[in-house]
Order: structure tokens, then sequence, then C-alpha cells
């Protein structure tokens, strides 16, 4: 008869191996059964982005003179709707609900970049999509409103939060290991990179303001993760190009922004990137895309339009052409001509 | 017994896996107070002054004349170093008593060999740079913003009271660029003065010509950094200009302030002969054949880590190249033991200071000349704010 292990009453192992490794094992079994195969979770396997139009990148503007309420203050229920709508379209789905769903997991960890230097995205906008977030089954403990300081969130009006309860709003520098420890080489720029960005999250929807920018021409998607590094202040030469795209191509942004969302509410387009009140104006509108530089393309657009209307130079004959566009399109970041991009208005 | 083997390493490797899986990519970052979180630092209150050395443009913008860069910065937007913003059409210095280094240092470390040899200089610098070169030491401090970096707070009469409180004659502006600090730096300098401490600022002379003028009557002594003798490198290498570096160090002879020069030499890029010959010539015939010139090695750090470090040779040779062109203090840096440590008198040869790396072992110095031949050794032998 073969010996076996020497089993004694007070053994882990007094169920047998099996036994043990069974009582062990079904509990983590059904709980991260839960989690992992949740009835949100897409059917067919494997989860994977909505294929973009054929042919073409979509912009959304959503426009709507009642967003701003007479006494200047912003109208949220106006505002959700252009928001919600604007994420349906650009998704080609039937309900906004679908649409979010289709971006987002409730075990997504959901980083939502604003800007906020200057004329800064819209406190209400980020709560429109922070609504859009939860529907998706994002809980709010899982969403973080994020940019460069808590200086910065605040004066855009930002609440700072770090604590367990509620949407966290921080600043990478006030993260002990906010950024990389180790630089990334992306083409000319080197830089170390939010932890926020590369680590916390695992998905970003980025809100930029569209606004025009003293060297690069326009600040808006792209110049967004500015942002995300530790010395932008390195990479302003030459109009802001070739850094810019250079910067967008690093992987946690190709592969983590999902959506863009960008407040046109109001529009700076002369003056930028501070708020000036003579070359700000009440577009009451927001731009969605999927793909930044189809975004910034038409942002920069929007801008030219209104300068050429108010009588201002281009940004081309004032010395600052938004070139960095057309660099990014040229990476492969997305498409940057405009015969290219289909522009929907609702 | 080899299927119990192979079960109990599925099992293990189950396991594993399972923890790594319940872990994730996702994991939230601590953020308790007593946790990751940091306390950001009451800038209005303590770090914010005006700048100096800058204009007011239309449109709320500015342009900074503190360095050759000569930054137009909109409103809200900093200048290329980082430490300078602009705030509604008033340019501020943001680390004004904002150090993140405080050290006290072999003055021989800076290095400066002829400025009172064996003594110790409280340190400082502040984030920042006006440049950006790729081999640099200290970029964790240089290339961050100084939100960015632990600092401390210490007013300008706080830093003289820690050098005399650590009995040190020399304050050193250093590790980073103290031209981007310049009006702490300043301030600093004015306040030592009066404390009978000296002031050497190490510097990459990249800074335009009145601002240094200025400040150098609070100053005791300089230490430059001349990268190269080739505008490519400085532009490539350095993110920066060679001709405002040599003009500066023109101005820096004219004032008759105390001078010396380190070389980093870089394999490949700035360390051909023809290009040493060239450098050490324009030295001798611009700044005289007594500025001390300290050849350094390269070793791989920051962007560039694909190079080997300096070949010992190359610094021999480089010293070789500077003696025959008729420089008569010429060292190599980070190479403990050599005999090009010392200092030699020009005249009869023999050792007047040996040196093993940062030690002072033998001075044959009396009263600012060679103990053997009486010929003036050139340099700040005793304080000179005595």
């Amino acid at each position: 008869m073969s010996q076996g292990p020497n089993f004694n009453s007070r053994s882990p192992f007094r169920y047998g191996r099996r036994g043990f490794f069974r009582r062990l094992f079904t509990p983590l079994f059904i709980s991260g059964g839960i989690k992992l195969w949740s009835k949100r979770r897409p059917k067919g396997g494997r989860f994977s982005f909505p294929p973009l139009p054929k042919g073409k990148s979509r912009v959304v503007i959503a426009r709507n003179p009642r967003v701003i309420a007479e006494s200047g203050g912003v109208d949220t229920g106006i505002l959700r709707e252009m928001v919600w709508e604007g994420v349906r379209v650009a998704l080609d789905k039937p309900t906004a609900s679908d649409a979010w769903q289709s971006l987002f997991r409730p075990n997504d960890v959901v980083g939502i970049k604003v800007n906020c230097l200057g004329l800064s995205s819209h406190r209400e906008l980020v709560d429109a999509i922070i609504a859009g977030l939860k529907s998706a089954g994002v809980e709010e403990e899982r969403i973080i409103v994020w940019d460069k300081v808590n200086r910065d969130l605040m004066r855009g009006g930002f609440s700072i939060n770090t604590g367990k309860k509620g949407v966290k709003c921080f600043g990478t520098t006030a993260l002990r290991g906010g950024y990389e420890g180790e630089l990334t080489i992306l083409g000319s720029v080197g830089s170390c990179f939010s932890t926020i960005l590369t680590k916390y999250a695992s998905a970003q929807v980025s809100v930029p303001v569209l606004k025009d920018h003293d060297l690069a021409g326009v600040s808006i998607s792209l110049k967004n993760f500015y942002g995300a590094i530790h010395n932008p202040n390195k990479y302003h030469d030459n109009n802001c190009d070739p850094y810019i795209a250079e910067v967008n191509t690093h992987p946690a942004i190709k592969k983590k922004v999902r959506l863009i969302i960008c407040d046109a509410l109001i529009v700076q387009y002369h003056g930028g990137p501070a708020y000036k009140a003579e070359g700000a104006w009440d577009y009451r509108g927001v731009l969605v895309s999927l793909d930044p530089v189809a975004l910034d393309s038409v942002g920069a657009k929007i801008i030219g339009d209104k300068r050429q209307e108010m009588g201002l130079p281009s940004l081309a004959q004032v010395g600052r052409p938004p070139k960095h566009i057309a660099t990014a399109g040229g990476m492969g970041l997305g498409v940057d001509k405009l015969e290219d991009i289909e522009i929907i208005r609702i | 017994m080899t299927d119990r083997s192979s079960r109990r390493e599925f099992i293990e490797q189950s396991f594993k896996g399972l923890c790594l899986l319940g872990m994730g990519s996702c994991i939230l970052p601590r953020l308790s107070s007593k946790g990751g979180l940091q306390q950001e630092p009451q800038e209005e209150d303590l770090f914010v002054r005006e700048a100096s050395y800058y204009k007011k443009l239309e449109e709320l913008r500015v342009q900074c004349e503190l360095c050759p860069r000569q930054c137009t910065v909109a409103d809200l937007e900093r200048g290329y170093c980082g430490v300078r913003e602009n705030r509604k059409g008033t340019y501020h210095t943001l680390v004004y008593s904002r150090p993140c280094t405080l050290h006290t240092d072999p003055i021989e470390k800076k290095p400066l060999f002829h400025y009172l040899p064996g003594t110790t200089a409280f340190s400082l610098a502040t984030a920042g740079c006006n440049i950006e070169c790729k081999f640099c030491q200290n970029w964790n401090i240089s290339q961050f913003r100084p939100e960015e970096v632990q600092s401390y707070y210490a007013p300008p009469d706080e830093i003289v009271r820690l050098a005399q409180k650590y009995k040190c004659p020399t304050i050193a502006y250093t590790y980073t660029e103290p031209v981007i600090f310049y009006e702490y730096m300043y301030d600093i300098a004015k306040a030592a003065r009066k404390a009978k401490i000296g002031s050497v600022m190490i510097t990459n002379g990249y800074i335009m010509e009145k601002p240094m003028v200025d400040l150098c009557q609070q100053l005791t002594g300089v230490k430059v950094d001349l990268k190269a003798f080739t505008e490519k490198f400085y532009r490539e290498t350095c993110s920066g200009e060679l001709k405002p570096v040599l003009d500066i160090l023109v101005t820096l002879k004219k004032l008759g302030i105390w001078l010396e020069i380190v070389v980093l030499l870089v394999p490949t890029l700035n360390d051909s002969p023809q290009e040493i010959d060239q450098m050490t010539r324009w030295i001798g015939e611009n700044l005289g054949m007594e500025v001390p010139v300290h050849f350094s090695r390269y070793h791989p750090t920051y962007k560039i880590k694909n190079l080997p470090p300096t070949p010992l040779k190359t610094l021999e040779k480089a010293r070789d190249i500077a003696l025959e062109n008729g420089l008569h203090y010429v060292y190599l840096g980070n190479v403990p033991n050599h005999p090009g440590e010392n200092t030699y008198c020009p005249s009869c040869q023999k050792v007047v200071i040996r040196r093993v790396g940062y030690r002072i072992l033998e001075v044959n110095i009396k009263g600012g000349k060679c103990k053997f031949c009486q010929h003036p050794i050139a340099g700040v032998w005793k304080s000179p704010l005595a």
C-alpha cells in the first residue's frame, strides 16, 4: 500500500489536495466571474472598438443657441443632450447609451483629460461626459478628471477630490510618481509622461477647448496632451511642430483615447490660449469625434473662418500656421484633409 | 510522480495568473492624504516675483531679455526654461526662494581649481534650464518644472545664514542653470557680499550681456561650461548657440572677474583634435593664457546613452593640444589620481597644488606665487571680500 502525505486534522490539506484547492478557488471564480462576465460585456467575446465609417473620419458639430442661458450660465440639460447626441451620431448608434457602451466597459478606469490653461473646459461639459460613462456602467470612483496641476483645475472651476468616494479630480503633479521615471523618446520628443495616462487609466476621453494659440496656431485635441508631459515648455519652437504630433504617437494616447469631445461653447479665435473677451466668440457648440486630427482640422477651419469674418489676418499670415495638424496626418494619427472628413451638424 | 509534478505546476501557474489578473493594469493610485499625494506649494505667497529683464508687448505678451533665446511668451505661458511665466502681461519668476537642491561641496567639485582651494561652497539650484544638453547629468532637475520637483523654501538671508552655519566662504549657484533663477541668485549674492561671503556662478554662459554685467557686481567668480566650438553641436546637442557664449566669455574677461572654463568631451561629437585646437587657440587669444581650462569626461546619461565614456587618451590629447597652444593651466576632470589634476607652475613646472579628486594634498603657493620660483600663479588665493 502506498504511503500518501501525512495529513493531520489541522493541515490545510485535510480535505486532500483536490478538496483544498476546490474550496480555495471556487469563491474566487464566482466573484471574478461576476465581474469578468458581466452581462454588460459586449457579446461575441473579446472587446473591440466599433469601426469608423469607411473611407472618412467623422466630426460631429452640435450647436444650440440655448445652451448658454440668458444669465450667462450653462444649461446643463441642453448641454447633455448635445453631448450625448453628438456621441451617438459620431458612432452611428441607435441610442446614446449604445454609443457609450460600445466605447467603455464597467471595469475601465477612465481619465478625462481637460484643458484648464486659460480658457478652460467647462465643468458642466465634463459632468455630461461623466453621465455618459456611468450609463456604460463605469462607476464614479473609476473616473479621474485630470490635467497637469491642481491649481489649473481649480482655476477652471473643478473641485479637487482625492478621496475614496466620487469622481476623482487631481493634477499629475499632485501624485507621488505622477510622471514616469524614464523618458519616452518619440522622434525629437523625449519626455516623461503622466502615469494617469500611462498606468492608472485604461481609457481616456480628451476634452480640449477650441482656441487659438500664440505659437502653435491652434490648441485643440492634439495639443491637449502637452498637458501629459513633464516638459512642454521645451517644445514650442517652430510652431510646436513636429513635437505636438510626436507626443501623440505615444502608445498610451493612440490606444487609450477613445473619444474626443471638444468644448466649443466659447471659442477663442484670437488672443489664446488665455481667455480674452475681445477675441472670444459664443459659438455654443461641442465637437465630437474619434479622430483627433480630423477634429483639429475642423476646429482650425472654424477659427480661420471666424478670423476672416472679423477682418483678422489668417494664422499663416501672422506666422503661426497650425502645421502640426498636417504633420499628425502624415504620421497616420488621423485624417487631416477636410475633403476626407465627414462633418455632420446637429 | 511525473503526473503529480505537472499538476502541481499547473496549479501554481494558474494561481499566479489569477493573482495577476486580479491586480490588473488599472490599479488606482493611493490617494489618501497619508498616502500617495504630496503637498503642492502655495506658489503665490512664497515663490513668485516679478522677473527682471523683460519687456512688455502688445496683447499681454512679453519678451524675455535675460538670455539669447529671447522667448516671446503669451499670457499664462512660460518661457523655454519652464520657470518664468507670463501672468496678464507681467513676467514672473516662479523659483524665487525655491531651491530643489542644497548641499555643501568642495570648491574643487564645481570645478574651480584656482579659487580658495580646499574650502567648501554652499551649493544650490532651482529646477529649470535655458538649454537642453542631451548628456545632462542633472536632467531630473534641470529639465523639469518647479512644481514637478521637491523644493525647499529658502529666502536669500536663509541661504547666507546656512553658508555661515556650515562655515562656507563661498556660495555656488550650480547643478542646473543659474541664469534662469537670476533674481534669486542676485539677491543671495548681494546679501552674501555684505556678510563677506563670495559667490560663484557655475553656468552655461547663455545669458545676455547686460544681466551678466549687472550680476558680476555681486559675484566673485564664474565657471563657464563651454559645450563645444561649433554651432552645430550647440544647436543639435544642446538646443543652444555658441556665439552668445563666446561673447559672454569676452565680457567676463573685460570685467576682470575670476573665470575658469570646463569642456566636457563627448566621443565623436565635440572631441576632434581640430576642434580642440581651434577652441584653445581662441581661448588663448581672447581670454588669455592664464584662464584655467578643464577637460571633463562624459558618461552615458539622459538622451545620449549609446556612446562610450570619454577615453582617457582623448582627454590627454585635448590637454596636450591646449598646453601646446600656450594655455598655462589645463586639467583633466573625472580622472582621479591623474597628474592632469595637479596645478603646475608655468615657469618652473613644479607642482604647486597636488590633488586627488577633490582632495588637496599639497599647496606650494605663497602670497599668490610659486613657492619655488616666485612666479605669480593666477587665481583667488584668499577671500576676495576680506
